[in-house]
């Protein structure tokens, strides 16, 4: 074999592994659109056939710290949900307030004497599985409760909420229900409505998904449902060990044979952040939370198990599509970059067939997700579009009609690119790719830095939320690697919910 | 409401079970739209392109 047999055989080599990188930018839009394809499918494999009308005891466990100014009316209006009477009981958890929570909530256990009960925790702020777990030892010490309700305290349950998530109870393989966490804000701004989009994402259609699978990733932590065996089961208490302690609680119900049902139909509103410093601290938890599940349970990834189906591999493609997120943006840019620097037209092949695929699968899960929930996209137009950022779609523009910026766009005002011109243009878009993640962490920095709102909602609507989501998860990469500490932050919120 | 009898709530079930069937038309209405999507531009640009 002579040096240029030697050369060309590391060239092919290089090739392929740039091949398999830019390659493995289309995996998380691979796999959504598969959770999306399966969305259809919950037509007709659903719980709803082994439903049945069931009505247990209920006791709701309301973790509180100085929530004051919003407990008396969550008290009331879960007071106001329709359930029969005398089978609902709220247990209002105070985690040593020092605002006014424990008189309004004393004065409420007045007003409804056997259904409201105020505990009292003396030493507070180590956390909301240790607040929950104050109430549960409680409420299981009594022979009463049948099932139990976590919530949060700003959150608001739709009246028929409740009753449909206790008929899938009725079923005696279930362990736990969630419901449909819907952005109710009553002040959106562009960032709420982000949210709220990518809550029609990540419940309506995934959990849909999730049901089909029979593995459900995460119970959402304002609207768990759980059977008083379940909540024996594990032990009588909460996981104190992680960031996710609502995702442990999920993980382990299935790994005990019992199923996790998501109730589409079951509505629970909640305000979520409106600004990108308090979303950024909200999100690093719950992905610090996912680098930590990912460690905790390492024998249980694509091992198949007939006890349960969190195993299987479309399960863990789920769950490391998102949790690898930032590693396959990554990988995409590198790919691409190395494949032009070595062979541009195959780069620019390549690059085209990855991102219509990508953009095909885009454009097919953004019209599943609007007809979910239309009154939200309605709302939320704006940021249905520009959910992955602006200069994201010009990319995939770029990649289903080539030549658009290159060619056609200049010559409108009589302009030629030069070669030099659409080598950085064709590397420019590569690089966005994984680049979008450094001008996300940009957003971060100019929030704290005290930018006007106008300019902030603009920068997003420019680099996108999905590329927030994305760096965010590489933050939590980092903080982990680090050892930083675990500090369970109170998502700063106005109360200001919709009713 | 007050009428949490098991007929009416049964009744619900079954509303929510056939409403469900809805999804299936979405991701039909949405494949239809991509497809032909896809088909103008391979219309437009071409195969090879």
């Amino acid at each position: 074999m002579n040096a240029d047999d030697i050369l060309e055989t590391v060239r092919t080599i290089i090739v392929v592994i740039a091949l398999v990188c830019a390659l493995a930018g289309a995996i998380p839009a691979l796999v959504m659109a598969m959770q999306f394809l399966l969305v259809p499918v919950h037509g007709y494999i659903n719980h709803y056939r082994r439903a049945a009308p069931y009505f247990p005891n209920v006791a709701v466990i309301v973790p509180a710290w100085n929530e004051g100014a919003v407990i008396g009316a969550s008290i009331d209006r879960l007071m106001g949900l329709e359930y029969p009477e005398g089978r609902l009981r709220i247990y209002v958890v105070d985690d040593a307030s020092t605002d006014d929570t424990p008189d309004v909530v004393r004065a409420k256990a007045d007003e409804y004497p056997g259904a409201v009960f105020h505990l009292r925790r003396d030493k507070g702020g180590e956390g909301k599985a240790h607040t929950l777990n104050h109430g549960i030892r409680h409420v299981l010490a009594e022979d009463w409760m049948q099932a139990m309700l976590i919530m949060d305290a700003d959150v608001i349950y739709l009246p028929d909420s409740l009753r449909k998530m206790t008929r899938h109870l009725a079923d005696p393989e279930v362990g736990a229900v969630t419901a449909y966490i819907r952005e109710g804000s009553a002040d959106k701004n562009y960032l709420s409505r982000f949210v709220g989009f990518e809550y029609v994402l990540a419940q309506l259609g995934s959990r849909r998904a999730q049901n089909v699978l029979g593995a459900m990733a995460c119970l959402a932590g304002g609207a768990q449902l759980h059977t008083r065996a379940n909540v024996e089961a594990l032990g009588g208490r909460i996981d104190t060990g992680s960031l996710a302690e609502d995702t442990v609680t999920t993980f382990e119900t299935q790994l005990q044979g019992r199923r996790v049902v998501f109730e589409p139909a079951a509505v629970v509103l909640a305000e979520e952040p409106h600004r990108v410093g308090a979303l950024w601290k909200q999100r690093l938890r719950w992905a610090r939370g996912n680098v930590q599940i990912t460690r905790r349970f390492t024998n249980l990834w694509f091992r198949p198990s007939k006890k349960h189906r969190l195993g299987s591999i479309a399960f863990g493609l789920t769950w490391f599509s998102v949790a690898l997120l930032p590693l396959f943006m990554l990988a995409a840019s590198v790919g691409l970059v190395v494949l032009y620097l070595l062979d541009s037209e195959f780069a620019q092949a390549v690059f085209r067939s990855l991102w219509i695929f990508v953009g095909c699968a885009y454009i097919y899960t953004v019209l599943v997700a609007v007809q979910l929930d239309p009154a939200m996209a309605r709302t939320a137009w704006r940021e249905v579009l520009l959910f992955p950022g602006a200069i994201t779609i010009v990319v995939m523009i770029s990649a289903f009609f080539p030549g658009i910026f290159t060619r056609l766009v200049p010559g409108l005002f009589g302009l030629q690119m030069t070669d030099v011109g659409v080598n950085v243009w064709q590397l420019s878009v590569y690089i966005w790719i994984s680049l979008c993640m450094l001008g996300a962490w940009l957003a971060k920095v100019l929030d704290a830095a005290g930018a006007p709102q106008w300019l902030l909602a603009l920068y997003v609507y420019l680099i996108g939320y999905g590329p927030i989501l994305c760096a965010i998860t590489f933050d939590a990469y980092i903080k982990e690697a680090r050892g930083a500490a675990m500090v369970w932050d109170k998502t700063e919120k106005t109360g200001r919910v919709l009713g | 409401m007050t009428d949490f009898s098991d007929e009416r709530m049964q009744a619900e079930i079954d509303t929510d079970r056939r409403g469900e069937h809805r999804v299936v038309w979405q991701a039909v209405i949405a494949v239809a739209v991509v497809v032909a999507f896809a088909c103008v531009r391979f219309a437009i640009v071409g195969w090879a392109a």
